[in-house]
């Protein structure tokens, strides 16, 4: 029971991982679509949160098979040292997954590997290792799955449901106050949560700010201008004036969008500016075109690859207000990128161009 | 009677076709990973990886779970009958919120963004501190109701270890240790 919860929890968690991966690093074959705007705050949100459920699971599983890391003989044979060999990497894997990705969404970096990367490869690792764990357990899950529906044997049983209630009450304790940092239902219960939504300057909470971005001193530069160029007719430069008078034109739009942070939190706010679909029509860009957008800040997330779904969406924004007031520096001001259905890390901030591909 | 082994007592080695296709296909999977761990070096930095996942086995397996199972046996051996599930309850909530909220509770997110008010914005040790108390509120009310019903359908005196007068350590008395409840809190407390 609590092997097959494991199971569904770790099956989640790998592909909303997955899927997150090819989001933020896409092959030529896949194209993740703007629409429905909630699809990647809902793949995240179950990403992160099935994780964090996944710990008195993993825990609760660990402490019932315990005994058999002392069984003597410690190894029968061949196939039995490969079996046991392989909880190695499935038991140090998982925890490797599960308690850095904890320290990471508060971030706590308390490690030299990069996060990303690591966590990727280990997910590989421990699929391969619960493939070969899964093979071996068949016939005994065969058995326990059986069991269920056989008579249950008194005392054991009750005592077995106890302990499982137990570990669904502390899963469940858990979410509750950690999951309103994406579902808003629950928002005033996530106490524990290294996120809370609608804290944050203007009501949102910021993944990396202005200062620690390096980007804070060179926001009131009154050269700033936005470059739209690329493989487009009429290249353009903008400065911040040009840019709001097209937001009070034909050209201004609003729209309520999340922020979906890779971390699981989210939160839905509203955002006017500039459509960035008729931005790219004014420049002459085709219709079909990827844009890259470009940030002021240097290394990391310093800039995103907009598919041609996304960069056509009549509610991307090159957004200049959120909430009905100009964006905060920590939310990318002067002029910050806001499309539906994108990772958070996506969203570019302190916009410094638009590339046409 | 060992009901939370998950394997039965003597599991037989792994074998037959299913198994060998799951090796194959599992190995593969997982060498694919070392493979893209191994390649990707400079930034996964595989020794310290190395350090990382055995470390964690080790505190794992020689820290936390003893403590667990001792635990586990003290509530066994000392709590009254009607006690031990609400207590086992509050004990594994009580160590599972305790573990999962390490890292708000340490707060070195706050030094990595010094000007980000929004990265960790509560004051973690008292929300626990709060979380804890509701979880034990119910603890106590389930133990109370618990040792209430107990008395009231046993009338004979001596009714709250009545079970373990019977001889056998009742029925809920399976192997010592095995179930049990989370981390670093003594059972009495």
């Amino acid at each position: 029971m609590l092997g097959v919860a494991l199971g569904v929890l770790f099956g989640v968690c790998l592909l909303t991982g997955l899927l997150s991966h090819l989001i933020q690093q896409p092959p030529g074959w896949f194209a993740w679509p703007s629409r429905p705007v909630w699809l990647y705050r809902w793949t995240q949100g179950l990403h992160v949160f099935c994780g964090i459920a996944a710990v008195p699971v993993l825990l609760a599983k660990l402490w019932s098979v315990y005994p058999n890391l002392y069984r003597w003989p410690p190894v029968r044979g061949v196939a039995h040292a490969i079996e046991r060999a392989g909880i190695v990497p499935l038991l140090g894997g998982t925890l490797l997954l599960l308690v850095t990705g904890l320290m990471n969404i508060g971030y706590w970096y308390g490690w030299s590997f990069d996060f990303i990367r690591t966590h990727y490869w280990t997910a590989w690792i421990v699929t391969g290792a619960l493939v070969v764990h899964l093979a071996a357990k068949l016939p005994v899950l065969r058995r326990a799955l059986a069991r269920r529906h056989a008579a249950a044997d008194g005392a054991s049983d009750l005592e077995r449901r106890r302990f499982l209630v137990a570990t669904g009450v502390a899963a469940g304790v858990l979410l509750l106050t950690t999951a309103g940092s994406a579902f808003t239902p629950l928002r005033r219960l996530a106490v524990l949560s290294p996120r809370r939504q609608g804290v944050g300057p203007q009501g949102l909470p910021v993944n990396k700010d202005a200062r620690s971005a390096g980007v804070a001193a060179r926001l009131d530069d009154p050269g700033w201008r936005l470059a739209v160029g690329g493989r487009v007719a009429r290249p353009a430069t903008l400065t911040l004036d040009d840019l709001r008078s097209r937001m009070v034109g034909p050209m201004g739009h609003a729209a309520r969008l999340p922020i979906a942070c890779v971390e699981g939190w989210s939160q839905e706010a509203r955002w006017r500016g500039v459509r960035l679909r008729d931005l790219l029509e004014e420049v002459g860009a085709r219709p079909d075109a990827a844009v890259r957008i470009q940030s002021l800040q240097r290394g990391g997330y310093s800039s995103a690859l907009l598919n041609p779904s996304h960069a056509r969406d009549p509610d991307t924004l090159l957004a200049l207000e959120l909430n009905g007031a100009p964006l905060h520096p920590d939310h990318g001001y002067p002029v910050r990128l806001i499309a539906p259905n994108n990772p958070g890390v996506m969203q570019t901030k302190w916009l410094e161009s638009v590339t046409v591909l | 009677m060992t009901d939370l082994r998950a394997a039965p007592d003597e599991p037989e080695p792994p074998a037959g076709w299913r198994w060998w296709t799951g090796l194959s296909v599992g190995g593969a999977i997982g060498l694919f990973g070392l493979a893209g761990l191994l390649r990707n070096a400079t930034k996964t930095m595989p020794l310290v990886w190395l350090r990382w996942l055995v470390g964690l086995v080790l505190v794992h397996d020689f820290v936390l779970v003893p403590l667990v199972h001792l635990t586990g046996r003290r509530l066994r051996d000392r709590a009254p009958e009607s006690w031990r599930w609400p207590l086992q309850l509050g004990l594994v909530a009580s160590g599972v919120l305790v573990l999962a909220s390490v890292p708000v509770l340490v707060g070195v997110g706050r030094r990595t963004q010094p000007g980000n008010a929004s990265v960790l914005p509560g004051n973690y040790p008292l929300a626990l501190a709060g979380v804890l108390t509701v979880v034990w509120l119910g603890v106590l009310t389930l133990g109370i109701s618990g040792s209430t019903r107990r008395r009231r359908r046993s009338p004979s005196p001596g009714p709250s270890r009545g079970l373990r007068a019977n001889g056998a350590r009742g029925p809920e008395a399976g192997p010592p240790g095995r179930r049990a409840a989370s981390g670093c809190r003594s059972p009495g407390s």
